[in-house]
Order: structure tokens, then C-alpha cells, then sequence
């Protein structure tokens, strides 16, 4: 960093106000403009209730808006509701409910609107995300502006699931039409969509945030080929792309495009099937530890872009990351030694499966693979299609050990549960009956200095048991023309562009 | 042309089809995968799996379940689409207007430029212009379609900037840049099919061009253009066409990766949509709409030999 910083002072001394402009704030925010914003796929539907995809969050969350927001830090913030209030015995909450909000078609947003939204969010089979939501016991509303929401055991992470692009509010009556003509209160308004080729936002001159947004129209162009989503911000036919692979970054600068990093909410690793031989001993887990020099995966894999974990915490997540990073230095000796220590002095023999069409787990399972004869694990490696890695893996558990990765949450219990004994998606066969008893504590805990050490706890726990090698949170790569400024990422699935304009030219 | 021969064509084009839709229909629940968590992904909570089979009718039975999709064959939808929850046949339709003509574009591409030159190199057997035609068709075969079209961005529409990069206009907006969004994929495709068209065209050509109605024409001082045009091409067509209605399979499967390079929102997108998500109902609606287009393409092939040489249709 500190090479990067010295050169361009010099310029700067050299070139004057040319080079200072460079480092200097970004322009003042002007509004109005449009924004063509390159996307990999296709909207699995634009109902907010209806698809667990990315891509319907990354059009949806610009359409819609939550009764509890974020910012890029993954604190709570007042969204449609003001403010709330949470009752001593932690089971009620009492939403106030933000005035003047009208959804695009000119309804008044009120509070049947989020008795109905919650209703829908929570049905079984129709939405995705149903079970995070089956903890509400009733919803009532007495009065258009207020709502209690009741549950059925306390909760310490429900407000934050409030926060989340599926928990949408929509309006009171809206059906399966949502799908293809989604209605919201959010910062832009739908237009049209063409399937495979695009959708079409305009801004909502009514937004309740005053002043926001700056763009006039949003079009996001589904450009699904790596190649041609990248050429086109090149060509300029498209203004902004997010998921640029780690390599494309110098050859998009040299030619003139914009690249930014933001940290996400992300953690990828080389899970491992404890309920599989020979990775039930510790001790060969914690040898596979020691072979992987994590950080020759992380230039390796993805140029340097992103943080090593060494648990199951993204950076993200300030108020609850560990750095256990130092826990499993790399040492293939030690590796060895603890391999011969577990009964294979002579190493062993696996399969390294590895999911296609993402690049990076493929080029992080290709590097530890070759880490890991250095300590005699002979690893062959097995590309499967991501259908077939859901259904053998994830569904079926069965294989010893993968690379994959995970996208973060706001609270720490949504992603430290998965290794739940209990756990439907416990894919790791991970049984421990102390993180157990640790999650029922935590998921029940409001007091925030309390349930901090307990998260500690259960991070420490899968560092000691080294249930997976945990490798890195990568950052998001950010493409645009120079004039584009504004964008942040939010660590949600999904994306808005409510604070992004383009500078006067 | 009989009846007979008609409806013998026919009966063998209802088999096929049958056929085929039972075959797609097996082979994709041996395929490992199952949509509804493919749908869930590896991110969300674990109990809703069994729910959204059950919400999805992925959970039936297969006999059930081939039946509940001839039967909406029968009601002109060719099945539902699990991830889109709309008819198959709908968001074929919509897609028509891309791929079909992007796919004509090419075929005309293939012939303008494949017929010509095939005939030219017959002509000339020998010289230098017929083994430099030998050597270009031998080169676009061997191109994949995909590369070509990497090179022709990189050139007209990076460096040059005359065409856009990818991407579509629909004809209602404006029939001018929906063509320009055609043009570099169709040259793309066309172009590996014009190699196959050269060296089929060139090899009847050569053949006509031996036999004894030939050499009589010429003896007779008929001017070798109506020799080659008249006499030669009518009949050095017939294998052409075939090889031309054969390459309806290849150019619709060119149009699946040439759509996903150009982001062209066609048929082609819809397949590889449909088969990364195990859209069970739509790969065997696209399937069997495409085997249709294939077979009656094919068929109509069978009754154009029936009219460019009468003595098929008799025997």
C-alpha cells in the first residue's frame, strides 16, 4: 500500500491539482442520469417472497424496502419502521411504522401492508426463506401506523431478519403478479423486464428519503458470459459491473474502467465430512490445516482480494469477528507428524470435489490439492456441475472433503447454526453437544455483551475442532466508468444503488 | 408424390417424437440434481426442502408425473416451468423472435457465402482458387463458433466500435439496432455452417459435372454459365439441401453458446437455463419443441427430394 501511496504524492507534487484530483474526494452528487448495470443472470422472478437467487435481490432490493435497513458496516437502521421497542420478556415487538410512505401505485403503506407482507414471507413451501420466519407467533395492528409483532421464544437475531431483501414489505393483496410486475415503496420503480435481456427501474419521485435517488433510470443487462460482460463495460455499452474476477482487474484499469473493492459477506472453505473416515480424527483435520498455506490460495485463487478466516466469521461482522488466524500456521511437517500421530504415516488417498461454474472454489481446491502431497495427502480432484455438488454433497453428504463457500448474514447465530448437530444442512457432520447448548444460548441472549462472548465461544470451538479449513472472505470487485461513484455493498444478498450518481462530465 | 409416401413419413414422425419425449424424460431424472434445491441453493435455512418438492410436484411419483406432463402437451403448453411457474410454450414464444431469426440470418449467411464459393471451386477444380476454398472451409470448420465470435467483439465492436458488444433491442422498438444486435452472431454461426455448405456444394458439383447429360450440353455449345447454372446446380443441389436441413440441429445448438456470448435472450439461454436448474418441465418442452422443429424440418428435406428429383416420390 504504502509503494502505491509514495508514487502518486510525487505526481501529485509534479502534476499539480491534474494528479490531486485523482486522490481527492469524489464530486459533489448530482442527480439525475441512467445506469446501465451488467448483471450475470437472469431475475429469478422479481417477488422479494418468492426467490432465494442473488439476482432477484440485486433488481428487487432497489424496489422494495424492508421495515429494517442496513448500511455497509451490517448495522440495523430504521427502514419503514421509525423505530421499535422490544418488551422485557423479549417475545414482543412494537414497530412504529414510518408516515407518508405510498408504494408506486399510489397506495398509502400501512400496517395491514406488513401484517400481510409477514404472512407471506412465512408460507411454508411458497417462500424460500419461510422457516426464519416461523418463530412469529401473531401479528396484530392497532392502528395504520403501528404493529406488534409477537413471537414464540425470544430471538436476539429477528430484527435482523427483518432487514433482508426477502423480508420485503409489499402491498396488502399483491399476488403471484409480484413475480413479473413487482409493486414496493423503494427508491426506484419498475418498468419493464425482457427476459434474458434486461430490466428497467425509473426513480420514484416520492421516495421518503429526501433527495434520493440520484438516478433517473437503472437497466440492468443480464450479460451472463464473463468475457462479454467485462468487454462490455470496456466498450462502454454498459456502465457498471459487480463480480469482476480477480484477474480481469489490471487489464480493466489499463483500459480506462473504474475498479473498486468493497469487503463482503462471504467465507469460503475446504469443508470437511467428519462423519467420514479418516476425517472424524481431529488430528487429521488439523494436519490438513497445517498443509494449506492459506495464504498462497488467497493470491493464488484470487490475486490477494480478500481476508484470510480462521473461523467461521467473516470480517464483516466486526462486532463478532475473531482473528483466529494464527491457530494452524502453515507447517507440513507438523502436518506429518500429526497424520503419522492419527495412524497414516505414509499419508492417504481422497477426493477433492470441487463446484462448477465458480472459478474461484475450483482455483483454491486445484492449489490446496498440490499444498497437500508436500504433507502425503494425495488428493484427486473431481469437478462437479453445481446441480450435482447440491444433490451429493450438500444433500446427500457424501464425500470427505470439498471447497465451497458460504454467503454471511447480519447476525452471527444465522451462520454459526449451521453446524448445529441437529442441523438439516449440517453437510459437515459436525456433532458437538457443548455448540449446541452455546447456540441455544445465543440465539435467546439481547444482552449484547453477553452474547458477544458466547458467539466468541462457539468461533473458538470450530477453530479448536478445525472443522473445516477455513480459508478467506473475498472482497467484491466493482467495475464502472470513471464518472460512477457512489456504490457501496451491503452485507446482504442483493444490492441498492440508492446512493449512487453520476458526476457531471 | 404418393400418399402412401406421405403418410408413412408421418407415422415415423409421431414415433420419433414419442420417442423422444419419453427418453428426455428419463434421462433427466438419472441426471444428479433436484431442482428444488437447486432453487434453495446452499444458503438458505435447511427444512424447506421437503416443502417446496411437495409445492413443485417434484416429489410425485415419475409416471404421475410424465403423465401431468403429456397432459399439458395435449393443452398446447408442453408442460410448466418449475422456476418460472409459467407454460413452457409461452417462454418459447418469447423467444422466438431472437432465435428464429438469428438462426435464418445464418443459414442465409451459410448459403450466400457457401454456394458461391462451392460452385466457383468446382469450377476451377484444380487451380489454386479451388484448393484456397478447400483450405477456408477446412479452417471455419474447424473454428468453434464461439471463438469467432469473440474475435469479431474484440474487432468491431472494441476496436472499431461499429457494432455493440452484445445485448438486444426487440423489433417493436426498433427493427434497425435488433439487426445490429444480429449481426456479428449471425455471421458467427453462419459462417461455420458456410464451410460445411462449401465443401458439399463443391463435391456434387464436381460429380454432376462428370456425367453424360453434362458433356452433352456442352457438346451441344449450350454456354457453360446456363451449363453450370441450369443444368449442373439444379442437380448438385439435392445433397446440399440435406446437409443444409441436417444443420438445423447444429445451428440451434451454435445458438445456445453464440446467445449466451452475445447475451441475446433466445431459445438458446433458455436450454442452458433450464438444464443448470434441472427445470425438469421446461427441458422437455424445449426438447420436444425443438425435436419438432427438427423432424418437420427434416420432413420437409424428404418432400423437397420428392420435388427437386420426381423419381423420390414414386419409388
Amino acid at each position: 500500500m504504502r509503494a502505491r501511496i509514495l508514487p502518486s504524492a510525487v505526481l501529485a507534487v509534479c502534476f499539480g491539482l491534474t494528479a490531486l484530483a485523482v486522490h481527492a474526494q469524489p464530486p459533489a452528487p448530482r442527480a439525475g442520469g441512467s445506469l446501465r448495470f451488467a448483471t450475470q443472470a437472469d431475475p429469478d422472478g422479481l417477488d422479494p417472497h418468492r426467490s432465494p437467487a442473488d439476482s432477484t435481490f440485486i433488481v428487487a432490493m432497489n424496489i422494495f424496502d424492508s421495515l429494517v435497513a442496513t448500511n455497509a458496516k451490517g448495522e440495523l437502521l430504521p427502514g419503514l419502521a421509525a423505530k421499535w421497542s422490544i418488551a422485557p420478556n423479549g417475545l414482543t415487538y412494537t414497530l412504529s411504522l414510518r408516515p407518508g410512505v405510498t408504494f408506486h401505485d399510489g397506495r398509502a403503506f400501512g400496517a395491514g401492508d406488513v401484517k400481510y407482507s409477514l404472512a407471506r414471507m412465512s408460507e411454508k413451501g411458497k417462500s424460500p426463506h419461510a422457516a426464519d420466519y416461523e418463530i412469529i407467533d401473531s401479528v396484530e395492528t392497532p392502528d395504520r401506523l403501528t404493529v406488534k409483532v409477537t413471537l414464540k421464544r425470544p430471538s436476539a437475531r429477528f430484527l435482523s431478519d427483518l432487514a433482508y431483501g426477502w423480508a420485503s414489505m409489499v402491498p396488502e393483496g399483491a399476488g403471484d403478479e409480484l413475480r413479473r410486475h413487482p409493486v414496493g415503496t423503494g427508491p426506484f420503480r419498475f418498468v419493464e423486464w425482457v427476459p434474458d435481456s434486461h430490466v428497467t427501474l425509473a426513480r420514484n419521485p416520492k421516495y421518503f428519503v429526501a433527495g434520493r435517488p440520484y438516478l433517473d433510470e437503472i437497466v440492468f443487462g443480464v450479460v451472463p458470459d464473463e468475457t462479454a460482460r467485462l468487454t462490455s463495460v470496456k466498450a462502454g455499452d454498459l456502465d457498471m459491473a459487480d463480480r469482476i474476477p480477480a484477474q480481469a482487474v489490471a487489464e480493466l484499469r489499463s483500459a480506462g474502467v473504474k475498479v473498486d473493492t468493497f469487503p463482503r459477506n462471504t467465507l469460503s472453505e475446504v469443508a470437511i465430512n467428519q462423519e467420514q473416515k479418516p476425517f472424524n480424527d481431529l488430528r487429521v483435520r488439523r494436519a490438513l490445516f497445517h498443509a494449506t498455506d492459506r495464504n498462497a490460495v488467497l493470491e493464488g485463487a484470487v490475486f490477494g482480494f480478500g481476508r484470510l478466516i480462521g473461523t467461521f466469521m467473516p470480517p464483516i461482522i466486526s462486532e463478532y469477528y475473531l482473528d483466529l488466524n494464527g491457530r494452524y500456521p502453515y507447517d507440513p511437517a507438523k502436518a506429518r507428524q500429526l497424520l503419522a500421530e492419527a495412524g497414516y504415516p505414509n499419508g492417504f488417498e481422497t477426493t477433492l470435489y470441487l463446484p462448477q461454474p465458480y472459478a474461484e472454489f475450483v482455483k483454491s481446491g486445484e492449489i490446496v490439492a498440490s499444498q497437500w502431497k508436500k504433507a502425503g495427502v494425495r488428493a484427486n480432484l473431481v469437478v462437479l456441475e453445481w446441480g450435482a455438488w447440491l444433490d451429493k454433497i450438500y444433500k446427500k453428504h457424501d464425500y470427505g472433503v470439498t471447497v465451497i463457500g458460504h454467503v454471511g448474514r447480519l447476525d452471527p447465530i444465522t451462520l454459526l447454526e449451521r453446524f448445529k448437530s441437529k442441523y438439516n444442512t449440517n453437510y459437515f457432520g459436525y456433532a458437538n453437544p457443548a455448540y449446541d447448548t452455546l447456540i441455544a444460548e445465543a440465539d435467546t441472549t439481547h444482552d449484547r455483551a453477553r452474547r458477544k462472548e458466547v458467539v466468541a465461544k462457539l468461533e473458538r470451538l470450530l477453530s479448536d475442532d478445525a472443522v473445516c479449513v477455513w480459508l478467506f472472505s473475498t472482497d467484491g470487485i466493482v467495475a464502472s466508468r470513471p464518472d460512477v461513484h457512489g456504490y457501496s455493498e451491503l452485507p446482504v444478498p442483493g444490492n441498492r444503488l440508492l446512493e449512487v450518481y453520476r458526476a457531471a462530465k | 408424390m404418393s400418399g402412401r409416401y406421405l403418410a408413412a413419413r408421418l407415422a415415423s414422425l409421431l414415433a420419433t417424437l414419442a420417442a423422444v419425449s419419453v427418453v428426455t424424460f428419463l434421462v433427466l431424472r438419472v441426471i444428479p440434481g433436484d431442482p428444488a434445491q437447486i432453487i434453495l441453493g446452499a444458503d438458505t435455512p435447511g427444512d424447506s426442502l421437503r416443502e417446496l418438492q411437495h409445492a413443485l410436484g417434484t416429489d410425485r411419483p415419475l409416471a404421475i408425473q410424465y403423465l401431468a406432463w403429456v397432459g399439458s402437451v395435449a393443452r398446447g403448453e408442453l408442460g410448466v416451468s418449475l422456476r418460472h411457474q409459467r407454460p413452457v410454450i409461452d417462454l418459447i414464444v418469447e423467444r422466438l423472435p431472437v432465435t428464429l431469426p438469428l438462426t435464418g440470418l445464418a443459414l442465409l449467411i451459410s448459403l450466400v457465402v457457401g454456394l458461391p464459393v462451392g460452385v466457383h471451386a468446382a469450377r476451377r477444380h484444380g487451380t489454386l482458387a479451388d484448393y484456397a476454398a478447400i483450405a477456408g472451409s477446412q479452417i471455419g470448420q474447424a473454428i468453434p463458433s464461439f471463438w469467432l465470435g469473440i474475435m469479431l467483439i474484440l474487432a468491431f465492436a472494441l476496436e472499431l466500435r461499429w457494432l455493440p458488444s452484445g445485448g438486444w433491442v426487440s423489433w417493436s422498438q426498433s427493427p434497425w439496432q435488433a439487426l445490429r444486435h444480429l449481426a456479428m452472431p449471425a455471421v458467427a454461426l453462419g459462417l461455420v455452417i458456410a464451410a460445411t455448405v462449401v465443401r458439399m456444394e463443391r463435391a456434387s458439383m464436381l460429380e454432376v459435372l462428370q456425367e453424360d447429360f453434362v458433356r452433352t450440353a456442352r457438346a451441344k455449345g449450350v454456354p457453360e454459365p446456363a451449363v453450370i447454372y441450369r443444368h449442373t446446380l439444379a442437380n448438385a443441389l439435392i445433397p446440399t439441401v440435406t446437409i443444409v436441413g441436417l444443420q438445423v440441429g447444429t445451428l440451434l445448438g451454435g445458438a445456445i453458446i453464440i446467445e449466451q456470448i452475445f447475451a441475446l435472450p433466445g431459445l438458446g439461454r433458455l436450454v442452458l437455463f433450464a438444464v443448470f436448474n434441472r427445470d425438469w418441465p421446461l427441458i422437455q418442452g424445449l426438447v420436444f419443441f425443438i425435436a419438432v422443429l427438427t423432424i418437420g424440418l427434416n420432413f420437409l428435406v424428404d418432400l423437397s427430394y420428392a420435388w427437386l428429383d420426381p423419381r423420390v416420390g414414386d419409388a
